[in-house]
């Protein structure tokens, strides 16, 4: 059975360069960077080589560029390391409705220091209102932060607007931005958009997990989460993790090369599946923004009459992959799924959206066989509803 | 001088002439249970095993801590302690003996202790009798360590000292399970959900010496893998005290479904409860065991009701056990946690799909009523023989 893998927000397929530059690097070039030897100088090679492709992405300087374990480090480095740094200018945290966990969970633990955290209001399909933003940024604003694509809907906030904005106002005021469903997809320019930190991760664009980093503006300096041998400028103890560090750089440079084609490929397989399934079945409406607007690789949708966690299985004897979003033995509907929740979305109806999320090897013929799937699945599916 | 375990094994002692073969069922257990610990030559006492430590042990006191591990976790047991032991010579002397447990008390303790000795003597060719013995023996210890009392009442440290085939010294006992060694009394299977009831009366039984087979009820795709993983490794956890457990997945999504549209949703628990005793039991036969268990607690749930549970029975032939039918909640995850399934059954795959449980299921249902709703699935002979036929059949804890 040939597998469709629809669930490329969730992680990806490492390419084949990424796994064949893990391959040399972990036989051939073993060594530590932090070694003087030979050895380390070729192991520093990959790392400088690397810093240089996901810096030409962002036309931003190398050394902006901090490596961490992953997107989840990343934030929480910026998130606590801002809030650290700024507090004695002021409390106050912005931040928009359906955030990742990531950015969730960190600043609940800021709020437990006493921090206050404020959330921006949204229009109907996810996008933070910029008046709103512009009203709310006080003198003791520390900190934005947002997520550029959203992971279970593919709303995109308009971060490159919303840079120049914040610091218009309040010149101190420090931008997160989570860029993991972006980097390397879409144009993603922190300089210019001035925004002074970015986290991404190296899975969600067919590199490996285990693998990201931290984009930090020049003359920018936040305490480090982690302290140790001084890796990484002294931002990131730890030795590096080199074979991944060389796949990033590898992955993000063909996923950034072929970036136009494939967002317009993936545009259609989007807009197509939604078609079609729309056509094929009853009362399958989208969950977000309308499709022509959200984020080229992710549809979200609701299927009336099933639950998605069923669904999910019955797909899996199709050899299709996609994902619920949300777990259903989770009982409060804000922690099922943020985003969903936020968007006006009742117990029932997060229980029934699925995810589709395209990735860069996704043809017409994985839409054909989800859509031959759904087809047989959902009908059936469909006669045993709770009573 | 040597050193080893001594095994006290409780009930299998009074056993009368099938004594033999209960302590071979447990040489055997433990034999398996230890088998990465080196080739064991396990003696027999009376009413105790012991097991030399191996030539090929190289590391003393690691074999030591894994093998009383080990011991700790089979059935049979009630009691292992380290020992030194003397071998009994005709040369052997007291004053051999004394220098022995001497030098056991030496390295073992320090400081200013309260002790006892206390001596069994099965082996009545020592000229001495055990009172004589250790009466001698703490005048002894107080002669070489002033520092000590004797305390015979409420000792911090009793010294036993048993003379049997060979000489064993030891200070401190660890309790073992007790209950009976695997696989002496019969087989039978078990009623594996993801929960935290099922894996524990599993292990209840097996503690009563049964040996289990396990049945479980997968409905792809309204259950998850993972759900079947996680109850794969409750079975392993179990089989950690009841030796190889082979496990039955079920597929059960059909007859499921079937129930569903055909009977009454307020009764569709107890029809599936049924259905799943006629399963199990029919896996039972295939696996030439005798019983079915259950992790059934009185009340706990709708399903559980006396009524339930009658109707439920009601369909069985083999004797159904259900060892935690009387505990509280809270006395079954007390052993969940001991046995350590605990954690793994609170992973939160299980019953995600909601659809099979009624809003309102009958607490009172009446077997009549249940009987003639049944009468309305009529290929479910047919359903059963698929459904036992196109199990999965999965070995753990080999």
């Amino acid at each position: 059975m040939k597998e469709v893998y629809l669930d490329n927000a969730a992680t990806t397929r490492p390419s084949d360069k990424a796994i064949a530059t893990i391959h040399t690097v972990l036989e051939k070039d073993y060594g530590n960077p932090s070694s003087l030897h030979r050895m380390g100088q070729a192991a520093e090679k990959y790392m400088s080589r690397s810093r240089k492709q996901l810096a030409d992405i962002l036309m931003a300087d190398p050394e902006s560029i901090y490596f961490t374990s992953c997107a989840t480090e990343s934030t929480a480095t910026a998130l606590r390391g801002a809030a650290q740094r700024l507090r004695h200018r002021g409390k106050h945290i912005l931040t928009s409705q359906g955030e990742h966990a990531a950015t969730r969970e960190n600043l609940k633990y800021l709020a437990a220091q006493g921090y206050e955290i404020e959330t921006l209001e949204q229009d109907a399909s996810g996008r933070i209102l910029l008046e709103d933003l512009s009203s709310k940024l006080r003198p003791d604003t520390i900190l934005v932060t947002c997520l550029h694509v959203n992971n279970e809907t593919g709303c995109i906030q308009p971060v490159d607007q919303m840079g120049p904005l914040i610091h218009e106002k309040q010149k101190d005021c420090l931008f997160h931005v989570d860029a993991v469903q972006s980097f390397a997809k879409y144009p993603v320019f922190p300089k210019a958009w001035q925004i002074d930190l970015m986290s991404t991760s190296a899975h969600k664009i067919n590199g490996p997990k285990g693998i990201g980093f931290l984009y930090m503006r020049r003359q920018l300096s936040l305490p480090p989460l982690l302290v140790g041998g001084g890796q990484e400028r002294h931002f990131r103890s730890g030795t590096e993790n080199v074979p991944f560090i060389a796949a990033f750089g590898e992955a993000a440079q063909e996923m950034w090369e072929a970036h136009e084609t494939l967002t317009a490929r993936m545009q259609t397989l989007k807009e197509e599946t939604l078609e079609r399934l729309q056509r094929e079945l009853e009362a399958v409406t989208v969950n977000g923004p309308d499709v022509s607007e959200g984020a080229a690789h992710i549809l979200n949708l609701r299927i009336e009459g099933v639950r998605s966690e069923v669904l999910l299985h019955a797909l899996e004897d199709y050899g299709v992959y996609v994902s619920s979003g949300s777990a259903c033995s989770s009982n409060k509907p804000g922690e099922k799924s943020p985003t969903l929740y936020a968007l006006g979305c009742s117990a029932q109806a997060m229980d029934e959206s699925v995810r589709i999320s395209f990735g860069r090897y996704n043809t017409e013929a994985d839409v054909e066989a989800l859509v031959s799937a759904m087809k047989t699945v959902v009908p059936m599916l469909r006669r045993f509803v709770r009573k | 001088m040597g050193k080893g375990i001594l095994v006290k094994y409780g009930e299998i002692a009074i056993k009368g002439n099938n004594r033999v073969l209960f302590e071979n069922a447990l040489i055997k257990n433990i034999k398996h249970a230890l088998r990465d610990l080196g080739k064991l030559w396990i003696e027999k006492e009376q009413g105790r095993l012991f097991i030399p430590v191996p030539q090929e042990a190289e590391n003393e006191p690691l074999w030591m801590q894994r093998a009383l591990e080990g011991l700790q976790r089979i059935f049979g047991i009630i009691g292992v302690c380290p020992v030194d032991v003397l071998e009994v010579e005709t040369s052997l002397t007291f004053d051999t003996i004394a220098e022995a447990v001497l030098a056991y008390v030496n390295r073992e303790y320090t400081g200013a202790l309260s002790f006892k000795v206390d001596c069994k003597r099965a082996n009545k060719k020592f000229p001495m009798n055990s009172m004589e013995i250790a009466s001698e023996l703490g005048a002894r210890i107080l002669e070489a360590r002033p520092e000590l009392t004797v305390d015979v009442h409420d000792p911090q440290v009793r010294i036993m000292v048993e003379l049997r085939n060979q000489v064993y010294i030891y200070g401190k006992t660890l309790p073992g399970l007790g209950g009976m060694p695997v696989g002496t009394a019969g087989r039978a299977a078990l009623l594996l959900s993801g929960g935290i009831d099922s894996p524990v009366a599993g292990w209840m039984m097996a503690k009563r010496g049964l040996t289990l087979c396990a049945v479980y009820f997968h409905a792809h795709p309204y259950t998850t893998d993972r759900a079947k993983e996680k109850v794969l490794e409750l079975a392993r956890r179990v089989s950690v005290y009841a030796g190889k457990i082979r496990v039955y997945v079920v597929p059960f999504t059909e007859i499921q479904l079937d129930i569903y549209e055909k009977c009454p949703h307020e009764q569709l628990t107890i029809i599936m409860r049924r259905i799943m005793m006629q399963i199990a039991e029919r896996i039972a036969e295939k696996e030439e065991a005798q019983a079915l268990v259950t992790g059934e607690s009185l009340g706990q749930v709708a399903s559980q009701t006396l009524a339930s549970l009658y109707c439920t029975n009601a369909v069985c032939h083999m004797p159904v056990f259900r060892p935690v039918i009387g505990f509280d909640k809270q006395e079954i995850i007390e052993i969940a946690k001991r046995i350590d399934t605990f954690e793994t059954s609170i992973l939160p795959y299980e019953d995600c799909c909601t659809i099979f449980v009624a809003k309102h299921p009958a607490t009172r249902p009446k077997l009549n009523d249940i009987q003639k709703s049944e009468e309305a699935l009529t290929s479910l002979p047919e359903q059963i023989d698929r459904a036992v036929e196109n199990s999965e059949i999965i070995t753990v804890g080999v």
